[in-house]
């Protein structure tokens, strides 16, 4: 492997999971790592169960394939990826007026 | 008190340190944060400027501001035009408006419609991708397709009053040129009613100011006549379009504009001018947004009541206590087009707690009092008020008033009222007659819808003892009231605006329903024709808050309904 691709490989990315309620976690990744990694590590230190959960990036990207790994989906240093339970898109409300 | 501050609530904590993650760590490379301003000086919001990189290579200079509340409310996204020093610092910054729609009159853009956002889904990165691709369509030449348009595309300038034009107002089309009169009504306020509106809606005039009006051709709009309002926009319209010296004239001006092809073809300005010499020193445009009452008055309820049958009706309403005045008002703002009222009584200062007006109508008639609410609720009205005793009328009024309605509406609560309008004219005037009352305390209330041959009368009710008002469950002393100061009459009864308000709503309603009957209006038919209303406490047998309705038929036998014999 060339030096720069092993240096690229190498790079540490420290990444973030916020959940509901304001929890958090965060801790260094490779970029060859799988998403499925950051996955287990949030599930891990915040006890959590993957059931009704979808990781998304911080602009609200989904990333649903978590066989790609941190590189191939270009996550970015410091960025806080959010894996809150899913949540309907507008509040289990009837339409109303006041 | 302590303020209510996102950034400050432990319960944000992670949320506030990611966010502010994004503002200065790049969002990964399209964000270039110029400066995050002190909450001292925002007094305690979050807010950021920076750049925003989109569609490839370009940037526009932003403000972020975070609500207090967030983030159960979105980041707002203003646009700017700023100048940096070498330092980077701030030296100058204005509003950018890209003029495309989609955004607000402060720079606001419009990027989602506000149900879309959900507190848990989404964040300041997803606010700033839309950001990016609303820039996109912003600075193309095309600007936003159609599906993309999520708010109602703002007033081509801001505006600083309104013009309140009562209907369509359409000018020769050999006029070019004419003055207008507008009446204003509070600063910065008018209202289109000399020469346009039998009466004047408004209690004070501040002012009445003549507008200059210029008429223009089918194809002009006021986007070619004000591109924006800059002094040399101003002047520019002035030389090109009126063919006028800005210099010569008054210092302000009031011009209106009309333009036939607009689909508001109305709009009214005062232009401010400040002249050195010869010179123009300073030119400042005031914008009066035009809004036509007809067109727009009842576009919310037009699906429920239809207002082009409602407006062609007329109602009677004899009594404009508590009641009336609220039935009055409520029909009025629900499309009825006529009304003639029939009360002799003063509106005092006890009247207010209970009344549809207030305060400011004390010592007034009451029939001039509820006028005034219905014409300000909708200036084409046309509204009779009649200062009479319905029992000591001897010029016909009453009578004429009800050969030409399609209601009568009683609400006296005086027996003797209702008897002499059940017994003398139900057979005369084939309309439906209904007459409301509520019990002492405002506990308890009834509503009985009186229609020759179809329902029973007064006084058919009577004879089965249905023209009692419910009995309210449980002892209530009342404080007995003194007659009111400078007053003959009756010392009111007691009972509050709430209780009593059920009543009237109720009586719209019937009215209502009444008046559409025969029409193909999709609102529930009249379910019955005599109706109780047992009130907080409920009644005999009755749960409380519960409307009893009932559908009694006249009594064959009823001399004074059924026309079998005669008075």
């Amino acid at each position: 492997m060339k030096p720069e691709l092993q240096k690229e490989k190498d790079k540490k990315l420290l990444l973030k999971v916020l959940i509901e309620n304001d929890r958090i976690v965060e801790d260094e990744f490779l970029s060859n790592q799988k998403l499925q990694v950051i996955v287990n590590r949030a599930l891990e230190k915040l006890s959590i169960t993957a059931e009704g959960r979808e990781l998304k990036r911080e602009d609200g990207t989904p990333l649903l394939d978590l066989s790609q790994t941190i590189g191939e989906v270009a996550l970015y240093n410091n960025e806080t990826l959010r894996f809150f339970k899913k949540a309907p898109n507008t509040p289990d409300r009837d339409k109303g007026f006041a | 008190m302590e303020r209510y501050l996102w950034h400050e609530q432990e319960e944000h904590r992670n949320l506030y340190a990611s966010e502010l993650n994004i503002l200065k760590n790049g969002f990964g490379g399209d964000f270039e944060l110029v400066k995050l301003f002190d909450v001292q000086e925002t007094n305690g919001r979050i807010s950021a400027i920076g750049f925003l990189k989109y569609d490839m290579d370009r940037s526009q200079a932003i403000r972020i501001n975070f609500p207090p509340k967030y983030p159960y409310s979105p980041p707002v996204i203003i646009t700017l035009n700023i100048q940096l020093d070498q330092g980077q610092n701030i030296i100058a910054m204005q509003l950018q408006n890209f003029g495309k729609g989609n955004q607000y009159n402060d720079g606001s853009m419009c990027l989602f419609r506000k149900e879309l956002w959900n507190k848990d889904q989404h964040g300041l990165g997803w606010v700033l991708r839309r950001a990016q691709e609303w820039l996109k369509y912003a600075t193309s030449p095309e600007g936003f397709p159609k599906d993309k348009i999520v708010e109602e595309i703002p007033a081509h300038l801001p505006h600083v009053g309104q013009v309140l034009l009562p209907k369509n107002f359409v000018l020769n089309q050999h006029v070019k040129v004419t003055n207008i009169v507008l009446t204003q009504f509070k600063p910065n306020y008018y209202i289109l009613e000399q020469n346009f509106i039998p009466e004047y809606p408004f209690k004070f005039k501040m002012n009445a100011e003549i507008f200059k009006c210029y008429a223009f051709g089918d194809n002009v709009t006021l986007k070619e006549l004000f591109p924006n309002i800059s002094p040399q926009a101003i002047i520019t319209f002035f030389n090109k379009y009126l063919n006028e010296n800005i210099v010569e004239g008054e210092p302000v001006r009031n011009i209106g504009l009309y333009l036939p092809g607009d689909p508001n073809p109305w709009h009214f300005f005062k232009i401010h001018i400040q002249i050195d010499g010869n010179q123009v020193f300073n030119v400042r445009l005031d914008y009066y947004l035009t809004r036509n009452v007809e067109n727009e008055l009842y576009l919310r309820t037009k699906d429920v009541f239809d207002d082009l049958v409602l407006k062609g009706k007329r109602v009677t309403i004899i009594g404009l206590g508590a009641l009336g005045s609220e039935v009055a008002k409520s029909l009025g703002r629900n499309a009825v087009g006529h009304f003639n009222l029939f009360d002799f009584d003063i509106f005092e200062l006890g009247n207010s707690v209970r009344h549809a007006a207030d305060l400011f109508y004390i010592g007034e008639h009451k029939v001039e009092v509820v006028k005034q609410l219905i014409l300000r609720t909708n200036p084409n009205i046309t509204v009779n008020a009649y200062k009479s005793d319905v029992l000591n009328d001897d010029s016909g009024t009453l009578e004429n008033s009800l050969f030409n309605s399609d209601i009568c509406i009683v609400v006296t609560a005086e027996d003797s009222v209702d008897y002499f309008i059940n017994d003398k004219f139900i057979k005369t005037y084939p309309i439906p007659f209904v007459f409301a009352r509520v019990s002492v305390g405002g506990l308890s209330g009834s509503i009985q819808v009186v229609e020759n041959n179809e329902s029973a009368c007064l006084r058919c009710l009577s004879r089965e003892q249905l023209d009692k008002l419910p009995v309210p469950k449980g002892d209530i002393n009342f404080v007995e009231l003194s007659p009111e100061y400078g007053s003959c009459s009756s010392p009111a009864l007691p009972g509050s605006e709430v209780d009593t308000k059920e009543v009237a709503i109720q009586v719209t309603r019937v009215a209502l329903q009444l008046l559409l009957r025969n029409t193909i209006s999709k609102y529930p038919k009249l379910p019955g024709t005599l109706m109780y209303w047992h009130g907080p406490k409920g009644s005999k047998g009755k749960a409380p808050f519960t409307w009893e309705i009932k559908n009694i038929k006249p009594k064959p036998d009823c001399t004074f309904c059924n026309g079998n014999t005669t008075i």
